[in-house]
Order: structure tokens, then C-alpha cells, then sequence
């Protein structure tokens, strides 16, 4: 018995403690999949710098028919402007702590938004769909390194995809630049060959498997060579 | 004996330090990240496992992924329900498997039911039991929650998400109060009566002597000591003699410590045996009350939108059949879990050899490790979510 033994219970008890500190001390939270958005992203230039960015968030159904659950208050079996304006101050106002899910990065700068003003929800087909304007706190132009423009939720409680259709609209584009919108890949094909991979240990992940955490992000690019 | 309880104690109360130093650290270090606003003021995100890096992310994403699909899938079987009875079984199905990987992904229960049943020393049928009835508290907390707010008070989906913040805040308020309770039970008072009896221990020989914090936690044997000095001392630590084979729960129930007293020291292995499986059969749940209230209170997000969804379709019955098989797959793999967690135990207790002063030293340290984080989770997550600008 034993000093030996003792020490152990010590070092298991200190072993226990670091791992709690590790485990519980990364810097953010991860969520399940609740809400699903096909997004659509304008991005407005004017005098080469981009001033703002205009996204049109359309929802799924299940959590459509959460959100507009008891706002139909005059009974009439439709969402007007008015009965939905109240849901939409909300949902721009939350989405502040997130950052509006919009990572826009120039060289080392990253862009602040001020709380937008123009915002509206439509409800059509059983679809709710958020209309907003985000200005940049401080327009960035698009010099040298270009323009990165994220649009997702690293916790992944929000699902977003951009729609098929001109994902990415840029107005204003300065005379000298480009842009252009990278489709990430398929999360499920990848998942599916990455899935039949997995070691008994989650620390030794394949790189393949490693790779399916980017497909999080819809990235577009605005270079000016 | 004495120098060698004492080292016990000193190296004891080392790793205790280390470890409330590590607890504090890391609480003050994660502080808010784990409260989980709504990103758009409805519906919570039921985020609580801090994982943006590392290796479980992947892990997560991927669990994530399986499960938006099942949960997609769900909402399409409920629009199919409306034209062809045939699909409830498929609701049912989906319903069932999103459980199951909603339970694989993140999430503060399975961590606090998996710790209570350790800090406990409750087996692991036990322990399953309690996993499957938290997750059909959860199912009708959000039942609850839809029946009366959308169905009777007709509420706004903001009123709702507040009402279901307010039973989330409750539920961590409630893992806290588990986590202060469990850590008073098995790390501070065994501290604070473990010195006062190595000074009246002296007696060599006794295989279990070298537990100092193990004997305390029954009051009947206190109140033996206290009277009659150390005459009776074998009567605690025989006591403890028998965690690691499942009836530490019973600690602090005057029951077991009279029937100790009376007995003497002999009830090792035999003899109280067809006593203990009924005590254990009729105690362990009633005192994991407060366990499963507290995991289960709080509604998940996944469920609330699903039965409102049903609601809008017409179909609420449907609704909350899904919502129990949600809760029947995420019960299931919970008690998986859960057992894994008590089979985990069991190894390293018998690694280090069952009866040996080592094995009750790595059971107690497990129990204080455990008792430990609830507490770190529950006051984690309630400072978090209460610091959360939201809320009032």
C-alpha cells in the first residue's frame, strides 16, 4: 500500500482534472442541426469598397411552421407584413452575438457590422424567408489580398446552403476585379466514404475525414489583380 | 498505520487541489461560451458541448449530419403521413434513429447521467433504467410544453422558446443543486470527518483501514464512534468494504447504517446479500429523482419543432408518437453510455483488485471525480445560460 498506489490515485485524480479543463474549455459551443437556410448573398460595392452585405435566408418548413407559430394574431390564415415584422426584429437582433453568420475578411482585417436597419420577413409556400441588409461598420476595399466572404454557422445549429441559382450576387464590382463562389462538396458522399474509416479513436481522424469540417463553409472570393 | 493514513490523506487531499484547481480554471476559462443563445430569438440551440475544435468536432459534424438528415427526412414522412397511414411507421423509424444520433452528439445529459451513476456507484441496470425514464421525461416535457403554450394559450413561437428557456434554466439549476449535493456527499465530507478518524483509528490489520474518506457517510456508525470512542470503529469502514459491489447508494439512508450497527462487521459477502438487492432495487430510483428531473426537464429543440410542425399539419398525435420514439432512441443510446461509464468503473477498480485498498481508493476517487463535474456542469451552465442577455 502504499505510497505508490497513493500517488496513482493522485495522478489520476490531476489526469482527471487537466482532461475536465480540456474537454470543457473550447472556445465554442457545438450544436445539433435545427434550422436549415438556402441562402442567397449580394455583396455592394460602391466607390471600391464594399459597403454591405444583403442576405435572403429562406427557411425550412418544420422550423418555418415553429416560427410563425401564433403570429397569424387576426386569424385570417396569412402572415402579413405586420404579423411577421416582430419575428424578423427578433431574429436580426439574436443574430447579432452570432455575427450574423457572416465572416468577411480583407488581408488582416476583419469587417463589423452595425445592427441592420432594413430587414422584413415573406412568408410564401409554407416558407418563411429573412430579407436584410448588413452594413459593414467600415467598408473594406478589395486591395491586394482580395475579399473572403463566409456565410455559416461554425456551431452548425444553423445548416446553411446556397442556393443553386447565382449563389452569390456582387453589385458595384470594381473595374479591375473578379469574383467568384466555390460549390463546397458534398457533405453526405464524403461522410458516407469517411464514416467506413473511422478508427477506434476519434483523435487519430483521417485527413478525408478531417476535410468534411470544411464543407461547413460557403466561401466567395473578390480578388483585384 | 498512522503515517501510512496519513499519506493517504495528504496525497488525498493533493489530488482534491489539483483538481479544484483544474475545476476553477477551467470554469473561469469556458465561462459563457457554453450558453447557447437562439441565433434568431426562437428555438435554442441545444448546444452544450464546447467541441468548434479539436478531435470530436469531426465527430460531431458527422453524427450531425446523419441526423439533419434523419430529422429532414421526418418532416417529409409527416407531409406523407397526410396521404398514406403506411408512413407512421416510417415517422416512427426516423424518429427513432434521430434519437439515437441526437444522443451521440452533444449534449450535457449523458454527461451528468453518466456522472451521477458513477458518483453514485449505482450498476449499471440501475443506471440504464434511470437513462431511458430521463429521456421519457424529456419527451413529455416538450409535450407538455407544445400542449399548453401552442395548443391552450395559442403562444408565439418567442413566448414559447421563453418558456422552454425558462425550463432549461430550471434544469441546470437543478444539475447544480445534484452537483453541490453529490459533492458534499462523497468529497467534503469524507475530508472533513476523514482526520477525525485516523486519529481515533489505531488498530492495525483491518484490510481497509487505509480508506480514510470512505467510512464517514453513515451516520449511525458516526454516532457508534462518537459514543463509544474507537471500540467500534470496524463498523465504518466495513461499510465501504461493499462499494464496489454496488450499494453505495445507500449511504446517508439511516437504513443500512442501523444494519451495520446491529450486525457488527460481519456483513462482507454473505448474508445481507437478499437485503441489499431489495434496497437496491427500491432506493436507487427514488434517489436518482433529482438526476432525472434534471436531465430531463429540459425540452429539446429538435422535439418542440417537430410537434409544432405536426400541429401546423394537422397531425399532433403524430407528433408526439415521434417525440416518444425520439425519446426511445436517445434513451437507448444514453443507457449504452451509461453503462459503458459503470463497466469503465468496474475495470479500474478491478484493475487495481477488488477488495485491495487500491481498488476502494480508485472507487472513491471516482465517485469524488465524478460528484465534481456535476457540479462543475450545473454551475457552469447555469451561470452561462443566466449571463445569457436573452433571458429576461
Amino acid at each position: 500500500m502504499t505510497t505508490r498506489h497513493m500517488t496513482r490515485a493522485a495522478q489520476i485524480c490531476a489526469a482527471g482534472g487537466v482532461g475536465l479543463g480540456v474537454l470543457l474549455s473550447g472556445p465554442a459551443a457545438f450544436a445539433h442541426p435545427h434550422v436549415w437556410v438556402t441562402a442567397r448573398t449580394e455583396l455592394v460595392f460602391e466607390d471600391r469598397k464594399m459597403q454591405s452585405v444583403r442576405h435572403v435566408w429562406r427557411f425550412d418548413e418544420a422550423f418555418t411552421a415553429f416560427a410563425t407559430q401564433g403570429l397569424d394574431t387576426d386569424g385570417d390564415g396569412k402572415l402579413s407584413f405586420e404579423e411577421l415584422q416582430p419575428l424578423a426584429k427578433i431574429n436580426v437582433e439574436s443574430l447579432q452575438e452570432y455575427g450574423f453568420f457572416t465572416f468577411v475578411e480583407g488581408g488582416d482585417l476583419k469587417a463589423e457590422f452595425q445592427p441592420p436597419t432594413e430587414y422584413w420577413l415573406d412568408f410564401n409556400n409554407g416558407l418563411l424567408t429573412l430579407f436584410y441588409t448588413l452594413p459593414l461598420k467600415s467598408p473594406i476595399a478589395p486591395d491586394g489580398d482580395g475579399l473572403t466572404i463566409e456565410v455559416y454557422d461554425p456551431s452548425y445549429f444553423v445548416d446553411f446552403q446556397m442556393v443553386k441559382e447565382d449563389p452569390v450576387i456582387v453589385a458595384g464590382l470594381p473595374a479591375n476585379c473578379t469574383w467568384d463562389f466555390e460549390e463546397p462538396p458534398e457533405i453526405e458522399s464524403d461522410l458516407a466514404a469517411a464514416l467506413a474509416d473511422i478508427p477506434a479513436s476519434v483523435r487519430d481522424l483521417p485527413p478525408e475525414f478531417q476535410t468534411v469540417t470544411e464543407t461547413l463553409s460557403n466561401k466567395a472570393k473578390v480578388s483585384c489583380p | 498505520m498512522m503515517i501510512r493514513n496519513s499519506s493517504a490523506l495528504v496525497v488525498f487531499r493533493k489530488g482534491g487541489a489539483v483538481l479544484s484547481g483544474a475545476v476553477v480554471v477551467s470554469m473561469l476559462a469556458c465561462g459563457a461560451v457554453l450558453a447557447a443563445q437562439s441565433p434568431f430569438g426562437v428555438a435554442i440551440p441545444d448546444s452544450t458541448s464546447p467541441a468548434d475544435t479539436g478531435p470530436f468536432k469531426s465527430f460531431f459534424l458527422c453524427v450531425s449530419a446523419y441526423q439533419s438528415q434523419f430529422y429532414q427526412a421526418m418532416t417529409g414522412a409527416v407531409k406523407d403521413l397526410k396521404e398514406s397511414g403506411t408512413a407512421f411507421w416510417l415517422l416512427m423509424g426516423l424518429g427513432f434513429l434521430y434519437g439515437v444520433f441526437h444522443a451521440a452528439g452533444p449534449g450535457h445529459g449523458k454527461a451528468v447521467l453518466s456522472s451521477y451513476v458513477v458518483a453514485s456507484n449505482e450498476t449499471a441496470r440501475t443506471g440504464a433504467i434511470i437513462s431511458f425514464l430521463a429521456s421519457l421525461v424529456q419527451a413529455v416535457s416538450a409535450i407538455v410544453i407544445i400542449g399548453f403554450a401552442a395548443i391552450l394559450l395559442k403562444a408565439t413561437s418567442m413566448a414559447i422558446t421563453d418558456t422552454a428557456r425558462a425550463f432549461e434554466i430550471g434544469s441546470y439549476a437543478l444539475v447544480a443543486v445534484l452537483g453541490v449535493f453529490l459533492v458534499w456527499r462523497k468529497v467534503l465530507k469524507p475530508m472533513v470527518f476523514g482526520l477525525s478518524r485516523f486519529v481515533r483509528r489505531s488498530e492495525p490489520g483491518l484490510a481497509l483501514a487505509g480508506v480514510p474518506q470512505a467510512a464517514m457517510q453513515d451516520h449511525a456508525a458516526l454516532r457508534t464512534l462518537d459514543a463509544h470512542g474507537h471500540h467500534h470503529h470496524h463498523h465504518g469502514h466495513s461499510h465501504y468494504d461493499h462499494d464496489h459491489h454496488g450499494h453505495g447508494h445507500g449511504h446517508g439512508h439511516g437504513h443500512h447504517g442501523h444494519a451495520h450497527g446491529a450486525d457488527g462487521a460481519c456483513c462482507h459477502m454473505t448474508g445481507a446479500g437478499t437485503a441489499e438487492a431489495i434496497t437496491r432495487s427500491a432506493t436507487p430510483l427514488k434517489d436518482a429523482l433529482g438526476a432525472i428531473l434534471a436531465v430531463g426537464i429540459r425540452p429539446c429543440s429538435g422535439a418542440l419543432i417537430i410537434l409544432v410542425f405536426t400541429l401546423s399539419q394537422g397531425l399532433f398525435w403524430a407528433g408526439i408518437a415521434a417525440t416518444f420514439a425520439m425519446a426511445i432512441g436517445t434513451g437507448l443510446v444514453v443507457a449504452l453510455l451509461v453503462t459503458l461509464s459503470v463497466t469503465a468503473r468496474n475495470v479500474a477498480v478491478g484493475v487495481a483488485g477488488p477488495g485491495s485498498v487500491a481498488a476502494a481508493r480508485v472507487q472513491t476517487g471516482l465517485e469524488a471525480l465524478a460528484a465534481l463535474f456535476v457540479l462543475f456542469v450545473g454551475v457552469t451552465l447555469l451561470y452561462a445560460s443566466l449571463l445569457s442577455p436573452s433571458v429576461f
